[in-house]
């Protein structure tokens, strides 16, 4: 089995799997299930076998087809197999998997039809962004990114009677939407330039942007622009907390590990172009550094574990922006993939709970550890892996982004982040303390109990990955080195590991303390910072504006269009009733109804028919 | 010999109606005479115009032809000549129809 | 005769007949001068019978003579109809089709 053929397998059986569900089994509902996930388990096996042999692939492996001929300039789709793209296939593939058994357990009230219908939304998902992952054209990456979009927005909008879920699906197409306007831009620019949108060639020729000076950086800034609204950075983060509407294993698999991933992948992936530009670099680290930031403080005084969830995967994101910003495709995309276990366990895990006490909200959950101990225990070490605790995974990513933006010469940013990771785990502590912790604070919470069989494998098997993935770094980076070759070196200061290490204990510990065992503190900071509070919740006003920006827009738009229809469109119309009226009457005052008149006319006639006849005198 | 008839009866009615007819004309629809003579001297303008340089070569018509319309009348034209004769007739009868007093 | 004199009697009379029916009020005075004109068109054919030799004019003429013949019969009728609902012989005053 060569490589070629394990992607196209990875990539197809879940292709398959979407048509059969979606034409042919939809209505038996958990028939369609294990056959999507027999689907995503074939993927699975495929790109584990392509990962095992990573050291045996000596160069990428392309595979061109003609898309668009043209006289020139014609677009090639087709699949660029190389260390990255394989490491992201097996990332997608296992979350993607872990999800869809969850779902056996967690929809277990879904009526069969709608089971189908969310499985084949499943498989459709898993297709796109494999076909994201592989795909070596840039135009082919935009089809399939849009793809997921629409996946994204089928599944957030997948209780569709629900007016919330509606209102969140569409919100967030529309904000993504925005960000592709300046992907598109950037994309149909670099086509006009160049004539050529191949991802292998573009790696490998990354100078030929610089050429075009400005207007290179302002294309690959066009290009990031998709990136900033996929991934939820600021501005275009506010569809991500809304996103939740969705079932919570969709939150898992796709808004924090793989769909939101797929613009910091797209950096990673045509990260030997970005590096040319350090001006584009500097905006992609302050964005994200101050997106971490940003998000975090809103993560804070949420209730509903899974908005929590939400804004740190904003904010996680942003970190991992931040890491490709600073220079480093290491620590960026080593982040993504340790943040896609532990993001994606702890959704699962807040699913568990859900399910368990019929709530969203941490105030009425409490003392589930002691209840459901496989759902406390594996969250626990997702919080820990979140926080950056050694030896678990997010420990060794975090800080590597940290080294890095250190060593950047302006400081912001990593100011920046090293409040975040207070914070990070300041409100992971807090949504740990409040749901699992203490004395249950509703009836229901008295009665949780642990999940059953499928959604326990799922947090397990997240969980296992969760904690020993940290340790493969040295193995991914060096795949990577092959990938992209840093130049230089950068001093590894011990502080910062301290000091990241530090501030997380320091976070959890604070948090425990206030939560547990003083919770006026918590109180008492709401009331008397009580602007700071509401501005929190209100998310920084931001999507106020946003609505009432498009409020305006679309009155302003509509006000003209109405003011033409009544005053122009009608206007001539009414002009056309009334001068046909007018003529009308004035003509009708020939008809006399004296013969004598029509005797002239008949003259006049006459008259006229001689001289037209006999035209020479 | 109808004709002259006809033509005779027609003026007689006229000057027995004119009398009874009230001078009162309604000046707003009656074109005054001057719009009328204006039409007719068009009128006579342009064909004495188109009259002025004509210029048609003739020939004599012979004596002898005196008797030839009532040859012709025993060629092509004797169909013409019975339809005419039965117009006559429906417009006499129909002329009786239509002022009939009841 | 000189052609154009005869052609310009026809001319004149038709003038003629113009101007009466487009300035008699009287209905039968109207009838009279569309006689007129009929009677200049039939000189006309005659004229040009005469000059061009050519004896089916004259038959033309004929047969312009009776039908105009029983065109004034009906033309007469029907103005006496009109008097009796009218009680008017005005071409003026009977303008019902007006508009």
């Amino acid at each position: 089995m060569d490589f070629q053929t394990l992607a196209l397998v990875s990539l197809f059986s879940p292709f398959v799997s979407f048509w059969i569900i979606g034409v042919f089994i939809r209505k038996w509902g958990r028939f369609s299930a294990y056959v999507s996930i027999f689907a995503v388990f074939v993927s699975l096996l495929a790109s584990s076998v392509m990962l095992l042999n990573l050291e045996h692939l000596k160069e990428p492996v392309i595979k061109n087809f003609l898309w668009l001929p043209a006289k020139e300039n014609q677009i090639y789709f087709g699949i660029f197999l190389d260390n990255l793209s394989i490491i992201m296939l097996f990332i997608v593939a296992l979350v993607a998997f872990a999800v869809q058994v969850y779902s056996l357990g967690y929809m277990d009230t879904e009526t069969p039809p709608s089971l189908g219908r969310y499985y084949a939304y499943h498989s459709l998902f898993t297709f796109s962004m494999m076909g994201l992952v592989l795909a070596n054209n840039i135009l082919e990456m935009f089809v399939f990114w849009e793809l997921v979009g629409v996946c994204s927005y089928l599944l957030i909008g997948f209780y569709y009677y629900k007016p919330e879920a509606a209102r969140a699906a569409l919100k967030a197409f529309w904000i993504t939407k925005l960000g592709d306007v300046g992907f598109i831009t950037g994309l149909l620019l670099l086509y006009f330039k160049f004539g050529n949108l191949d991802i292998h060639y573009l790696i490998h020729n990354p100078g030929i942007l610089k050429g075009l000076g400005a207007l290179g950086s302002g294309i690959l800034l066009l290009i990031f622009c998709g990136a900033i609204g996929k991934s939820a950075q600021f501005p275009l983060h506010i569809w991500l907390p809304d996103a939740m509407e969705g079932p919570t294993p969709v939150s898992a698999l796709i808004h924090a590990a793989t769909m939101v991933a797929a613009g910091v992948y797209m950096v990673s992936r045509l990260f030997p172009v970005f590096v040319e530009f350090p001006d584009v670099m500097w905006v992609i680290l302050i964005l994200g550094s101050f997106t971490a930031f940003f998000a975090a403080t809103m993560a804070i005084v949420q209730d509903d574990i899974k908005r929590v969830l939400a804004y740190s995967t904003i904010s996680q994101l942003g970190y991992m922006m931040a890491g490709l910003g600073a220079g480093s495709l290491f620590a960026g995309f080593f982040h993504l993939f340790t943040h896609a276990y532990f993001k994606a366990l702890l959704f699962l895990g807040a699913g568990a709970a859900i399910h368990a006490v019929h709530s969203n909200s941490i105030w009425d959950m409490g003392g589930l550890l002691k209840r459901a101990p496989v759902t406390g225990i594996t969250f626990l070490i997702g919080v820990l892996a979140l926080a950056g605790l050694p030896p678990l995974s997010g420990f060794f990513s975090k800080e590597e982004i940290l080294v890095y933006v250190f060593n950047y010469e302006n400081k912001l940013p990593f100011i920046f982040l090293t409040i975040t990771v207070f914070l990070t785990a300041f409100y992971m502590g807090r949504a740990y303390v409040v749901a699992f912790l203490g004395s249950p604070r509703s009836k229901h919470a008295e009665k949780a109990h642990d999940p059953d069989f499928s959604m326990k494998f799922s947090l397990i098997l997240l969980a296992i990955f969760a904690i020993f993935a940290g340790f493969y770094a040295k193995d991914i980076h060096h795949f990577l080195e092959v990938v992209f070759h840093k130049k230089g070196e950068v001093s590894h200061p011990s502080f910062l590991m301290y000091l990241s290490v530090g501030l997380g204990l320091f976070g959890l510990l604070s948090s425990y303390y206030i939560y547990s065992r003083a919770l006026y503190i918590a109180q008492n900071a709401s009331t008397k910072f009580s602007f700071i509070h509401k501005t929190l919740i209100r998310r920084y006003y931001i999507d106020d504006l946003f609505e009432w920006v498009y409020r305006k827009i679309l009155l302003l738009l509509s006000g003209f269009a109405g003011w033409w229809d009544r005053h122009v469109v009608d206007g001539i119309v009414n002009w056309i009733i009334y001068s046909t009226a007018r003529i009308g009457r004035s003509l009708r005052t020939i008809q006399t109804g004296v013969v004598q008149d029509y005797m002239i006319y008949i003259t006049i006639g006459f008259i006229l028919l001689i001289v037209i006849v006999f035209g020479r005198f | 010999m109808v004709y002259v008839g006809g033509v005779v009866l027609l003026m007689v009615f006229t000057i027995m109606l004119a009398r009874e007819s009230v001078m009162k004309p309604l000046v707003n629809t009656v074109r005054a005479p001057f719009v009328s003579g204006f039409f007719a001297v068009l009128v006579f303008l342009l064909l004495f115009l188109s009259i002025k340089h004509v210029e048609l070569k003739s020939s004599e018509l012979s004596k002898d032809y005196e008797f030839l319309p009532s040859l012709i009348f025993k060629t092509k034209y004797v169909l013409p000549f019975e339809i005419l004769s039965i117009l006559l007739l429906v417009a006499f009868i129909g002329a009786v129809l239509i002022s009939r007093r009841d | 005769m000189d052609l154009n004199a005869l052609l310009l009697l026809s001319i004149i009379l038709f003038s003629f007949g113009i101007y009466g029916v487009l300035s008699r009020r009287n209905a039968l005075g109207i009838l009279i001068a569309l006689e007129l004109i009929f009677n200049s068109a039939n000189l006309n054919f005659g004229i040009f019978s005469k000059h061009f030799g050519n004896p089916e004019g004259i038959l033309t003429i004929i047969f312009g003579i009776a039908l105009t013949a029983a065109e004034v019969v009906l033309g007469f009728a029907i103005v006496i109809l009109l008097f009796r609902l009218r009680k008017t012989s005005q071409a003026d005053e009977v303008n019902i089709l007006k508009g």
